[in-house]
């Protein structure tokens, strides 16, 4: 019996000490997981032997936020060294563990990589899809010919890394990269508005005219995008013809966008010439001409003068912005003519006085007082003799 | 008899509110829970890095007479870490040098800027595209309130996404990433609202900061309250669908549902709840699913009037404001084909938060006239009157609890004591005030019966 005692107690008590030596390696383990993820939180640099300390986390399937961290910690201190383990977790992981070793992997920086993620392209959770496309941006820098191969193979599936990956690459790179998205997507508005701001670093001329002397294959945003980027850089009069070619030949609708070359065209030229252009314009195309066309001072007033009639609605509260950033002697004269032609005139004259109230007194005494006889609306009216008495003119 | 059924009630009418309040903190800690599980590992430092994978985001400011802070302000939300953003501002009419400020600081130069909508606003005078950051843009226009600000900004906003700040908040740079993760996780969500914090006291930039508790008992008190009812009263919403209230001071919304129901009420004094409520109506009546959130940690620093005066100003408008919301959504109430908004939230403004200040004094006039009338004994007089102090403290306290559960934010002995301090006084004398305050408010509102409210802005020192 005593022996039964005693084999019972100890077996307690055994019992009890690894009980214990269990809960202190836990301790342990967990105190040693907190240091280094203090450590990491405070930007701490870890060395390379403390790497092997997390080797138990991130097998620890007990605690799927240790692994997520100590990927984590793995990938920001560049570590590869756990590259079977990630890719085994790829496999049968949850997601978030799935996404930690894809943003692990990114380390990795090898083709067999790309090929094992390249599956959750496709994934319909977004995080791990947006993980995804940056790791193989990535594995993509390293790796271009091979991911230049794979993107002409499936264009669809690699769009979105393509596009990352375009503001990364060299101007050569680039250059033919665009080719390739042009290949495959130049009829995409949404994906050749994305790569447009960026296509300005192919700077050399053949580029630019190539991609100039194609630019109908793209859509319509794209190409007034272009035709903007284009006319910033180039000597443009030798481009006249092609422009004029363009302008009588492409469909009614799309005119518009080849308008603002002759604005900028235009703006050497004697004002008359740039008259006879515009005349022929529709509404649409007048307001853009004119929001790009800045000549000297005298020629635009001119310009606004001589054409009497000719000025749609639309295209008034542009001139009398223009107007105001010129300051030029003949202002009133001008505003004169644009009155006789607007149908509402109070609304125009009220533009005019807004834009003009910050300049000095004594460029704006006469203005208003001009203003103030031609003002119909009693609203308009109250609220410029409002700004009399607030800035106390003495008329 | 009836004095001591109107005591019953009034002792009913807090312990309803007290339970209601409960279950929204408990509503809160869950939906941040669920939120933060959601999102833990989507990695702020890889999304930053993916420019055309996430929403394009026009981030809208109104300023008005905005002089003092509108450059430091603007510094803060160009360093955001959100890769694919557009930013708007729009100069509502200020009388200061706030448009000369921008055009000197920012290189703003006139240009023809395309609109995309064309909601109702007053007119612009001009607009401009910054010659020193691409994506910066400034439309200078009539005065015309808050509303026709954004109502403007939002017509020359290109992208997917439209958020809207105060021009003097401060957002953390990881910030509108946070606030457009739901929009990207869940197609459901329309609409986000950030968690609003006091910088009073506190040293705030876009990527550090130092958190106080700030040593004016009024800023304290108001610490108190954002979490109480602004942050984690809010959050509490979310578990059933039904936020009501992205503040004014920072909320994201798919554009083309702001332009859907119209933008922003003009002469709408709370614009911000007024939208929302219209988002949750137009959508319900449509029986489409969406879901309307407050992100716990899209966080967004504002600053607090720190004077009673600017103080009593802000809260009329807020009533007001709400005022005006229930009023035009009236038909709202009690319908179950609203959801949770017309059978709980709806009621749960109207009682307490627009009528509770009248509850409280009513209640504390006719159980102070039993009392003189010896209806009631000196014994109930103290248990009715202290009844609301001490629910009203038991609650701060626990939003301080919950508070410090979710966030590392005021976590010292100190600053403990010093909020705890804070809520004695609030439960004391500053209730009450402001209660005096919204009951006149409504009364104002009442008396003069017009829509149209301008803009408060604290004082700047």
């Amino acid at each position: 019996m005593m022996l039964f005692n005693f084999f019972v107690i100890s077996s307690l008590f055994s019992f009890l000490i690894l009980i214990s030596v269990f809960l202190y390696y836990l301790f342990l383990r967990e105190k040693k997981f907190s240091y280094f993820l203090s450590r990491f939180k405070q930007g701490e640099i870890l060395r390379a032997e403390e790497l092997e300390g997390l080797l138990p986390f991130i097998k620890d399937s007990f605690s799927s936020e240790k692994r997520w961290f100590s990927y984590r910690i793995l990938e920001t201190i560049g570590d590869t060294k756990y590259k079977e383990r990630a890719i085994f977790d790829l496999e049968n992981s949850e997601n978030y563990i799935k996404s930690a070793a894809i943003n692990y992997l990114k380390n990795v920086k090898k083709k067999e990589v790309f090929e094992i993620i390249l599956k959750f392209l496709k994934s319909e959770d977004v995080l791990l899809k947006l993980h995804s496309i940056n790791t193989l941006k990535f594995i993509s820098m390293e790796n271009y010919d091979f991911f230049k191969r794979n993107f002409e193979e499936r264009p669809i599936l690699f769009i979105e890394v393509a596009l990352e990956l375009f503001p990364h690459l060299d101007k050569e790179k680039r250059k033919e990269l665009f080719f390739i998205i042009k290949k495959h997507f130049c009829q995409k508005e949404d994906v050749m508005e994305k790569i447009l701001p960026y296509i300005e670093i192919l700077s050399e001329e053949d580029t630019y005219e190539e991609i100039l002397y194609q630019l109908d294959i793209f859509p319509p945003s794209f190409q007034e995008g272009f035709i903007n980027l284009f006319l910033k850089r180039r000597e443009i009069q030798k481009y006249f013809q092609y422009f004029d070619f363009k302008f009588k030949t492409v469909p009614g609708n799309l005119r518009y966008i080849y308008v603002s070359f002759f604005s900028q065209y235009y703006c050497d030229k004697d004002f008359r010439q740039a008259l006879e252009f515009f005349l022929c314009l529709n509404e649409k195309e007048k307001e853009i001409f004119l929001k790009d066309y800045f000549p000297e001072p005298d020629q635009f007033i001119q310009f606004i003068i001589s054409l009497k009639g000719g000025i749609p609605a639309s295209c008034l509260n542009i001139i009398v912005e223009k107007l105001t950033l010129l300051k030029h002697p003949k202002t009133l004269e001008t505003m004169e003519n644009l009155l006789d032609i607007s149908k509402n005139k109070d609304s125009l004259l009220f533009k005019f006085f807004n834009l003009i109230k910050e300049w000095k007194e004594d460029e704006i005494k006469g203005l208003i007082l001009w203003i103030l006889t031609k003002m119909e609306n009693p609203l308009y009216r109250d609220r410029v003799n409002n700004f009399i008495k607030e800035k106390k003119f003495d008329f | 008899m009836i004095f001591k059924f109107l005591s019953l009630l009034y002792f009913v009418f807090f312990i309803i509110y007290f339970f209601t309040f409960f279950l929204l903190l408990l509503g809160a800690y869950i939906s941040i829970k669920r939120i933060r599980k959601k999102t833990f590992w989507a990695r702020e430092d890889i999304l930053k890095n993916l420019k055309f994978c996430l929403p394009k985001v026009s981030l809208v400011i109104p300023a008005f007479n905005e002089e003092k802070t509108i450059s430091q302000s603007l510094l803060s939300f160009l360093e955001n870490d959100y890769p694919n953003l557009e930013i708007i501002i729009v100069n509502d009419g200020s009388k200061d040098n706030t448009l000369e400020i921008l055009k000197k600081d920012f290189l703003f130069f006139p240009s023809y800027i395309k609109q995309k909508s064309f909601l109702p606003h007053e007119p612009v005078i001009r607009t401009y595209k910054s010659q020193r950051y691409e994506k910066l843009i400034l439309i200078d226009k009539l005065n015309g309130g808050k509303a026709d600000a954004l109502n403007c900004g939002i017509n020359f906003a290109t992208g997917e996404k439209f958020c809207f700040v105060d021009a003097d908040v401060i957002l953390p740079k990881e910030s509108l990433i946070r606030a457009v993760l739901p929009h990207i996780l869940d197609k459901e969500v329309v609409g986000t609202g950030g968690f609003i914090r006091l910088r009073n006291g506190s040293e705030v930039s876009s990527s550090k900061y130092k958190i106080k508790v700030p040593e004016k008992n009024i800023e304290r008190i108001q610490i108190l309250e954002y979490l109480r009812a602004f942050s984690l009263g809010r959050a509490g919403w979310d578990l059933i669908n039904g936020e009501v209230i992205i503040s004014g001071a920072y909320g994201i919304f798919h554009s083309e549902i702001v332009r859907e129901v119209g933008g922003f009420q003009r002469f709408s004094i709370g614009e911000d709840m007024e939208i929302v409520v219209r988002i949750h109506k137009r959508l319900k009546e449509q029986n489409k699913k969406y879901k309307i959130l407050i992100v716990p940690d899209a966080l967004c620093w504002t600053e607090a009037p720190d004077n009673f005066e600017d103080l009593i100003k802000q809260r009329k408008r807020w009533q007001k404001g709400l005022l005006t919301t229930l009023l035009l959504h009236r038909d709202i109430f009690f319908k179950p084909k609203y959801g949770a908004i017309g059978t709980f939230v709806f009621p749960y403004f109207l009682f307490f938060e627009l009528l509770s200040p009248f509850i409280e004094f009513l209640g504390i006039l006719i159980i102070l006239a039993g009392f003189l009338l010896n209806f009631i004994t000196f014994k109930t007089l103290m248990a009715i009157i202290l009844l609301p102090l001490l629910i009203g403290f038991f609650q701060n306290n626990l939003t301080l609890l919950l508070h410090f559960i979710l966030f590392p934010f005021y976590r010292s002995f100190k600053w403990l004591l010093l909020l705890i301090f804070s809520n004695f006084q609030e439960m004391t004398y500053y209730h009450y005030l402001l209660n005096i305050q919204k009951i006149k408010s409504v009364f104002e509102f009442f008396s003069q019966f017009h829509l149209k409210g301008g803009w408060v802005s604290p004082k700047r020192i």
